[in-house]
């Protein structure tokens, strides 16, 4: 029995030891067999083939000067069809043993003796509860028989097999899993890392060395290792953390970090760390992993950059950059809306731009909302804008939708600019252009209707001296009185002629360079004087003109050859539309602020309906048809007296006379 | 031999005495008017041989007036001729279009108003001899 159970003891020594399954197999069954002074000791294997339970002959331990029969074809792939009485006890965990002789198992006994057993002995193997094999021990010298606690004890080195089979099975799950679960891992990118406190010892995983460029065979497994591939910026602060978490003072140990990649780049990890402890509470380990952010923090520099460059753009354009939600609403506004519209930003934000647009622009407004909802965007719309003074400004808008994955509308997206001064230029130069327009078609016609005005003249002309010509054949051409009417004819539109003429060149001068004004200081009174003396005190018909002067004398400064027109005109007009009536009158009134004049005849008047053409170029008065006169006077005069700041209005009656009433400022 | 009569419509009187004088001289009888109205209301008993008038005048200008003329039954056969002292190729072709066929234009020659007289004068009498 001492021998049984050393032999016992170490066949599950072996069992226990043992790394692979044969060796422990082998090992058990062989100290058993030699502590038992056992002929054979072998392990049956069940297998089921064909559906038909079969056994195979495994494992063999044979004494010296026994035959082996491992891998004889007899013991192999037997069906335990062949030995019901086997298989029912065996199956029922009960040990079967006998001598070979009294088996009434026929192929049993032939089997058994084949194999020159005399005695034998079989004990179950159960694996996970299940009928694995079974071990046998045969005895071929003597015709032994078994003692029960002999039985027993190697029924529980079987038993203690089955558990060590079992051991494996679920070591295999587990090598099985571990694979699985290293397979996942280095798919994977997050790399694990560990750290004993105590012993300094470190690992790390395949993803780990992989992430900053390395092979795991590459690196050095160990605590500075990765110390001296952190940014020297974080190291510090990194090692900090950690020391405070396990020490307790924190309870988490995880940020982000740059570690040196194998190339010399930096990227960016995501770290987080476990602190394991023992039974009384003291840290012993670290564990943790990294997680490669590069992507995406890469993604976030970029996303920063543009949104950085937005902005910049936004906010120092003169145009007004606002993003809407998709009812229209405001969902951004740029900082110009304060200097283009009046309001801030945040004023405009969650309102609705129709709260603003002038009421006959709202439909234009409505129609490219819709219109953008299926086109994406639109040409480009003008509208009206309140600014927050309550004017109205004209703006032009550019906008686009804003697409989330290229397929969903999330808003609009605009640019405005304030273009009332363009419009505003725009109207000036229509109006310009149709002045001008109207300048030229005047100038042209003034042209025309001033070479009109000599053909007459000319006409005339011509005519009497053909006239003289003929005459001068004729008798009647000794006539004088003939001859000087044809000459005074002559002389009359020479004359006339030269008027036209004059005012022709002043107006002209006038129109083209604008007449330069030449301020003095004059004595009214005694300027009126020479005047009449110099031209108006040789009328043909005697007569004079009368001049009377009213209120306190003031000096007068304006332009004396403007004032020599315009004088010389009206009192000429005066005289020649009075002829063979009174005489006319000449009235000073020197006013407070300036002097009225007035030019009074007694003549022929001016037809009421006539009175609104009396300075339009080249207006005659029908009843002026027998008196000479260009048409320009008055309308010389008129534009003199604008320049001078002063005033013409006229007054007058059909054959009873005519007022000419002329103000002038002082100054 | 009768003299031609010519009715003369200008508003300016010096040119109607001159043109009177020359026309006098050359055989013409001459009557004068100073505007359309004028010279409508002397043709109302008087038919001359040919009308000339001016363009530019009051009351009645030369356009109006040469309307009238056409307008009436009476007269629409009457030579006429224009001055065309406004010297407006669009009012000349208006009236090309409408049949006015010779205008003569200020200053002119006598010599070259006694031709155009004649031919006036002449078309007509040729025409009512069709």
């Amino acid at each position: 029995m001492k021998n049984l159970l050393l032999g016992i003891s170490n066949a599950n020594n072996h069992l226990l030891k043992e790394n692979s399954i044969d060796d422990a197999l082998n090992l058990c069954i062989a100290s058993i067999g030699k502590s038992q002074e056992i002929d054979r000791c072998y392990i049956f294997k069940n297998e089921t083939e064909d559906g038909i339970l079969k056994l195979y002959y495994v494992y063999e331990w044979c004494n010296e000067g026994v035959d082996s029969f491992l891998g004889s074809p007899e013991l192999n792939g037997v069906s335990y069809d062949d030995f019901p009485g086997l298989y029912k006890t065996l199956v029922n965990d009960e040990p079967l043993y006998g001598l070979v002789k009294e088996s009434d198992n026929k192929l049993f006994v032939e089997t058994m003796e084949m194999q020159g057993i005399k005695s034998y002995l079989f004990t179950p193997i159960f694996s996970e509860n299940k009928f694995w094999g079974w071990i046998g021990y045969d005895d071929c010298k003597t015709e032994r028989i078994w003692i029960e606690e002999e039985v027993n004890v190697l029924h529980t080195v079987a038993k203690n097999i089955g558990i060590r089979l079992n051991q494996d099975k679920t070591n295999a799950k587990l090598e099985n899993h571990l694979e699985q679960f290293d397979f996942y891992l280095k798919g994977s990118n997050q790399g694990m890392w560990e750290w004993d406190i105590i012993t300094n010892k470190t690992v790390f995983s395949y993803n780990w060395a992989g992430m900053i460029g390395y092979n795991l065979d590459e690196i050095e497994q160990t605590y500075e290792f990765w110390k001296k591939n952190v940014h020297p910026d974080e190291i510090n602060q990194i090692e900090l953390d950690l020391m405070n978490y396990i020490q307790g003072k924190t309870d988490s140990y995880d940020g982000v970090m740059r570690m040196k990649h194998k190339k010399g780049h930096y990227v960016w990890v995501k770290h987080s760390g476990l602190v394991i402890k023992n039974i009384v509470g003291e840290p012993i380990k670290v564990i943790g992993t990294h997680i490669d952010i590069s992507e995406i923090k890469e993604a976030e520099r970029q996303l920063e950059l543009s949104e950085e460059k937005f902005r910049f753009i936004a906010e120092n354009t003169t145009d007004l950059i606002t993003q809407h939600f998709n009812d229209g609403t405001f969902s951004y506004v740029s900082n110009s809306s304060k200097e283009i519209i009046g309001y801030k930003p945040e004023e405009l934000i969650y309102r609705s731009p129709y709260d603003f647009i002038h009421p006959d622009d709202l439909q234009i407004m409505q129609n490219a909302h819709q219109e953008i909802a299926e086109k994406l965007k639109i040409k480009p719309l003008t509208f009206r804008f309140r600014k927050k003074d309550n004017s109205y400004i004209w703006m032009e808008s550019v906008t686009k939708v804003i697409l989330k994955n290229k397929q969903q509308i999330i808003g609009m997206q605009s640019s405005s600019r304030d273009i009332s001064e363009m419009i505003k230029t725009a109207e000036e130069m229509r109006l310009n252009l149709l002045k001008e327009k109207e300048l030229n078609e005047l100038k042209s016609n003034f042209i025309s209707m001033a070479s009109h005005q000599f053909r007459t003249p000319l006409t005339i002309i011509y005519s009497n001296a053909e006239l003289l010509e003929i005459k001068s054949k004729m008798e009647e051409y000794k006539s004088a009185n003939s001859v000087k009417l044809i000459s005074n004819r002559i002389k009359n539109e020479v004359e006339r002629l030269t008027e036209l003429m004059n005012n022709i060149l002043i107006f002209g001068k006038y129109e083209s360079e604008g007449t330069k004004k030449n301020i003095k200081e004059l004595d009214f009174g005694h300027f009126i004087n020479k005047i009449i003396e110099t031209y108006f005190d040789n009328e043909p018909d005697g007569r004079k003109i009368r001049i009377t002067i009213k209120g306190k004398k003031q000096k007068l400064n304006s332009d004396e050859t403007l004032l020599i027109h315009i004088i010389t005109n009206v009192v000429s007009n005066a005289f020649k539309y009075s002829v063979n009536r009174k005489e006319p009158k000449l009235v000073i009134n020197y006013l407070k602020e300036k002097i009225k004049v007035e030019i009074i005849d007694y003549g022929i008047g001016i037809p009421n309906e006539e009175k609104q053409h009396l300075f339009t170029s080249f207006f005659r008065a029908t009843n002026t048809s027998t008196i000479v006169g260009s048409g320009l006077g008055l309308t010389i005069v008129k534009q003199f007296i604008n320049l001078l700041n002063g005033e013409i209005v006229v007054l007058s009656e059909e054959n009873i006379g005519t007022t000419v009433l002329l103000t002038i400022p002082y100054e | 031999m009768n003299k031609k009569k010519i009715l003369l419509v200008d508003d300016e009187i010096i040119l109607r005495d001159t043109l009177t004088d020359m026309l006098t001289l050359n055989n013409y009888s001459v009557l004068t008017a100073a505007n359309g109205e004028e010279a409508l209301a002397i043709l109302d008993d008087w038919i001359p041989d040919i009308i000339i008038s001016d363009i530019m005048m009051p009351v009645m200008d030369g356009y109006t007036f040469y309307e009238k003329i056409k307008d009436s039954v009476v007269l629409n056969q009457i030579p006429f001729v224009f001055f065309s002292a406004k010297n407006d190729k669009e009012a000349n072709d208006k009236f090309i279009q409408k049949g006015v066929e010779l205008f003569i234009s200020k200053p002119f020659k006598l010599e070259d108003l006694m031709l155009l007289i004649d031919m006036k004068i002449k078309k007509l009498k040729t025409n009512k001899k069709h």
